[in-house]
């Protein structure tokens, strides 16, 4: 075995700072070659196992003690035994997106610029500000506004006018604030409830999905937590530091910036799920988990859709779930079991191919 | 305002303007007893409903009934009651003390005590210990301690072998325990006489002595006085009901009690029916023990016509006999003959059997205090009193720092005291019982410390125990856990017809699971050979012939010494281990017309 360039090159220079001679440099990589040896996982070990009890153990404790934060001002993240499914079964409508968004300067160090950006962030709709009325018989839609709402969010009703009428013209009462549509008598009433319904989620401000944008002080510069995430747009933004921008949303991240982004995040959040109710996990385990979830180059989600439904084996996926299903497709395509798996050897009754099942002697012939 | 609807029993009997001067009237009747007084009536005035329920299987509870702050029972009552010229009935039919069940309570202001009633409480409680549970209200002193251990104690109570009932040599209960000795607590509360406990008690009285004894009563174990075991402490006798029923069938045949003969197909042996009688019913205080049979039972042959139709066959009647359970022997207690609902003869016979306390069995005091006992001591290994007495247990003392039981420590004061002075009895009622203070003064007035702990004596070494120890009477359960029922152990044993792994259970003489769980921590050790041993080799193992050419099972036809394959007449067939469960999936499966078919390939 020989060890990464990089590991070499580290000790090369710890070594250099220490005055070591090259003989004292040698010696020692070779003692982490043998300490690296000694300790790595030997030959056919079930790490699949190991990894499946050391993270559901603890998972099972986690249920029975899941601790809620009321009250506190903060983005609240799903946690717990919550989380840690929604990240191994592959979700893809999570129950807390979150971004932390990371900011250039000057914004990262003024709290006032910070929060106009954050405020310029979250999405408004037409249904935040105003209420849409509907008339069937006089065929009129009316947009009452909020002016409160408005002045609280700072938005520009000229703006909002111009997007609605981009949209459908209708005629503005200033006094009244209130925006009114008269449509033609023949439209047909599922054609206005469409219309209606449309108007109300019209964008006004803001990036699509992003619920909420709050100011955090974290060290000594300001960030801003979402709820609700879209990494793709947020990344275009100028203010926005994109080298250490977060999101939760693994699909999102895959999608953004790749399935590599996508395992490394797999494992942070396994890792801070685990960690947030206090159980002690080894990040090895966690990596396993995540190199399974996307050596397809798209995240699948571990169980019967996923990883456990398209193991090569007939008898393992019967064993599984969805019994019936296999048996017969196997049948219908005249499927083989070569018997590589474990659960396959277990069912027929033969030593399972792992650990001490795999040594075999072989005779030296001379 | 709408008229009320108003139910009888949940049916729905019409309409009323005024319900509530209904409900009133209802009320005023039935406390003049011009309505039976377990008729409860209530309005709910958010649905503007009224229900009255009159009938059977509610709950129903007796109340003080309050008018204007002051409740309807006065001290001329109780005056009159223990004169005896009232009685219990007599308050319910004057309307002092009315029944409620659940539904009415919804309409009741119920004040606890008769300190806190206002003028719009509409009952009292009789005692507000009433508002713990009855197995509660048993616990001494349930005040002073923490609900979780009056929970465990409460529901303890209910398992603790007693007097169970005091006709019960003429029950047929299916299983049932007697204590031999039952006592009354010395500590007891005020529920304990209203329920008539102590005419039929669910304990005894001993002497516990609170030390760690060698580490044998570590982790809730206990320790017993194994003289006073030989005294007949906690002695129990334990009763079994086996049935027989002498079945006819159809067709005029039907089942003979009887003592099987030879001919009888299944026939266990003369040594099994040894304790029958010429009836073929058992004789009483006989002992039996496991496989012995109880009544001797035969049975007509399964297929009359098959083989009547062979006519070769004799015609031989099958052995049926109700047998001693494997686990049990005893005595033989009652045999009672009659007949079931459909005319048919029915034995029912009671087994005795006598259960001494042993290592394991589960004892208790009265406020979840439980343990097993960890050792059976000589009488002369156990610490003594300079007085000279010996303990019947020792309780380990760290089971109180976590459970706070403060009425374990007070029960040992208080019997303790009551024991010196020779009261009768300790009132221990809740919020009314008496108090640490007094039992303090006569063990001080008797010479002893008032902490209750003694100078005690090691009786191995014979000296002095360097602490003092907290020794006195408490009174323990038995309960119905008995090891001699439970412990389960299997090396070689009986298997499932259909699967050929071992049976389930310990009444099958069953192995203990290797489950799933336990699977996986063997694949995790990588331990390939000792899984194999474990699920195949030690359950299910199977030899089959497969097939070299077609993969099917092959036949082995031993006349002929000829191995082949019944699909292709191949004769190439060869031995392969597999678990059996994996030949009965490949025959499931060609039953449900899938054709699986075995490769063979060299062992490598």
């Amino acid at each position: 075995m020989t060890l990464p360039e990089y590991i070499k090159e580290y000790v090369a220079e710890w070594a250099k700072e220490r005055g070591l001679k090259k003989k004292e440099i040698e010696e020692f990589l070779k003692f982490l070659e043998e300490y690296i040896r000694e300790n790595a996982v030997d030959p056919w070990e079930a790490i699949g196992i190991v990894t499946a009890q050391s993270l559901g153990e603890p998972a099972t404790q986690a249920t029975l003690r899941t601790f809620h934060m009321a009250g506190s001002a903060e983005v609240s993240v799903a946690s717990g035994m919550d989380r840690i499914l929604e990240i191994v079964d592959g979700l893809k409508k999570i129950q807390t997106p979150v971004m932390y968004v990371y900011l250039n300067p000057p914004y990262n160090k003024d709290e006032e610029k910070a929060r106009e950006f954050a405020r310029s962030l979250e999405e408004i709709i037409v249904s935040d500000i105003a209420v849409v009325k509907e008339d069937f018989v006089k065929k009129t839609i009316t947009i009452v506004f909020n002016k409160k709402e408005i002045e609280r969010r700072g938005v520009d009703i000229k703006a909002v006018i111009k997007k609605i009428e981009g949209k459908v013209k209708g005629s503005f009462d200033e006094k009244k604030y209130v925006y009114k549509i008269q449509l033609p008598k023949d439209m047909p009433l599922m054609k206005m409830r469409k219309l209606a319904q449309s108007l109300e989620r019209l964008q006004i401000s803001g990036l699509k999905g992003i619920k909420r944008a709050l100011v955090k002080k974290e060290g000594d510069e300001f960030i801003i937590t979402t709820s609700g995430t879209n990494l793709k747009a947020i990344l275009k933004k100028k203010e926005v530091d994109h080298t250490r921008t977060y999101s939760n949303n693994i699909h999102e991240v895959a999608e953004v910036l790749g399935i590599e982004a996508a395992r490394y995040l797999i494992i942070e959040e396994l890792y801070k799920a685990y960690m947030g109710a206090k159980l002690l996990v080894d990040k090895r385990h966690l990596a396993l988990v995540a190199d399974a979830m996307t050596a397809r180059g798209v995240i699948t989600p571990i169980g019967r859709t996923g990883i456990a439904g398209r193991k090569g084996s007939v008898l393992a996926r019967a064993a599984f779930e969805e019994t019936n299903k296999h048996l017969v497709e196997a049948s219908a395509w005249n499927e083989v079991d070569h018997l590589k798996g474990i659960v396959e050897n277990l069912i027929v009754g033969l030593p399972i191919k792992a650990g001490t099942g795999r040594v075999k002697l072989k005779m030296k012939l001379r | 305002m709408k008229e009320a609807k108003v139910y009888v029993n949940g049916r729905l009997l019409g309409f009323h303007p005024e319900p509530k001067k209904l409900v009133e009237e209802l009320r005023k009747r039935r406390r003049s007893g011009q309505i039976p007084p377990f008729v409860s009536v209530t309005y709910y005035e958010n649905t503007n409903e009224v229900y009255v329920y009159t009938d059977a299987g509610r709950l129903s509870r007796p109340l003080i009934v309050v008018k204007n702050g002051k409740p309807l029972l006065t001290k001329t009552h109780l005056k009159m009651i223990r004169e005896g010229k009232l009685k219990w009935s007599d308050l319910v039919k004057q309307g002092i003390i009315e029944y409620l069940d659940p539904e009415e309570e919804e309409n009741a202001y119920i004040a606890v005590s008769e300190e806190e009633l206002t003028p719009e409480h509409t009952h009292l409680e009789i005692h507000p210990a009433i508002v713990l549970g009855f197995g509660v209200n048993l616990i001494p002193w349930p005040e002073k301690n923490l609900t979780t251990r009056l929970l465990h104690g409460a529901k303890m109570g209910d398992q603790g072998l007693g007097l169970y009932a005091s006709n019960f040599r003429i029950r047929t209960d299916t299983m049932s325990y007697v204590l031999y000795y039952p006592q009354k607590p010395i500590v007891r509360t005020r529920v304990f006489k209203y329920a008539h406990l102590d005419r039929r008690p669910y304990g005894q009285n001993i002497v516990v002595a609170v030390i760690p004894y060698e580490g044998y009563n570590m982790m809730d174990a206990i320790i017993m006085n194994k003289d006073s075991i030989e005294r007949a402490l906690f002695r129990a006798v334990f009763f079994r009901t086996y049935e027989a029923v002498e079945r006819r069938y159809p067709g005029g045949q039907r089942d003979r009690f009887e003592i099987p003969d030879e001919s009888v197909s299944g026939y266990l042996g003369e040594e099994a029916y040894h304790a029958l009688g010429e009836d073929g019913i058992a004789i009483p205080e006989t002992k039996v023990k496991g496989g012995d049979a109880l009544v001797g039972r035969t049975s007509p042959p399964r297929f009359l016509e098959d083989v009547a139709h062979f006519g070769i066959m004799e015609e031989r009647r099958r052995e049926n006999s109700v047998l001693v359970r494997p686990d049990e022997e005893g005595y033989v207690d009652t045999v009672m003959i009659t007949s079931d609902e459909n005319g048919h003869r029915l034995v029912k016979i009671k087994l005795r059997q006598e259960k001494i306390p042993e290592i394991g069995d589960k004892f208790t005091a009265r406020m979840g205090q439980k343990g097993v006992i960890g050792m059976i001591v000589p009488q002369e290994d156990m610490p003594f009193t300079p007085q000279g007495v010996v303990p019947d247990l020792i309780f380990n003392s760290h089971a109180f720092i976590s459970r706070m039981t403060v009425s374990y420590v007070l029960e040992i004061l208080g019997a303790k005291a009551a024991a010196l002075e020779g009261w009768e009895e300790v009132d221990a009622t809740m919020g009314e019982g008496m108090d640490a203070e007094d039992f303090e003064k006569v063990l001080r007035a008797h010479g002893f410390r008032k902490t209750g702990k003694e100078i005690l004596y090691d009786g191995k070494s014979g000296e002095e125990i360097e602490a003092d120890i907290f020794i006195g009477p408490i009174y323990y359960l038995r309960l119905k856990h008995l090891v001699s029922q439970k412990y389960q152990a299997r090396a070689r044993g009986p298997v499932q017809i259909l699967t050929r792994q071992p049976t389930e259970g310990r009444s099958r003489e069953g192995g203990i699971r290797f489950g799933e769980m336990e699977r996986d921590t063997l694949i995790g050790h990588g331990a390939a050979l000792t899984l194999y041993e474990r699920l195949v080799e030690e359950s299910d193992k199977t030899t089959i012939l497969v097939c070299e050419k077609c993969g099917n099972i092959g036949v082995d036809d031993a006349i002929r010494k000829k191995r082949y394959c019944p699909v292709c007449g191949s004769t190439k067939v060869h031995e392969v281990d597999v678990s059996y469960a994996f030949k009965l999936l490949l025959d499931e499966l060609k039953s449900l017309g899938i054709y699986p078919k075995l490769k063979l390939k060299d062992k490598a």
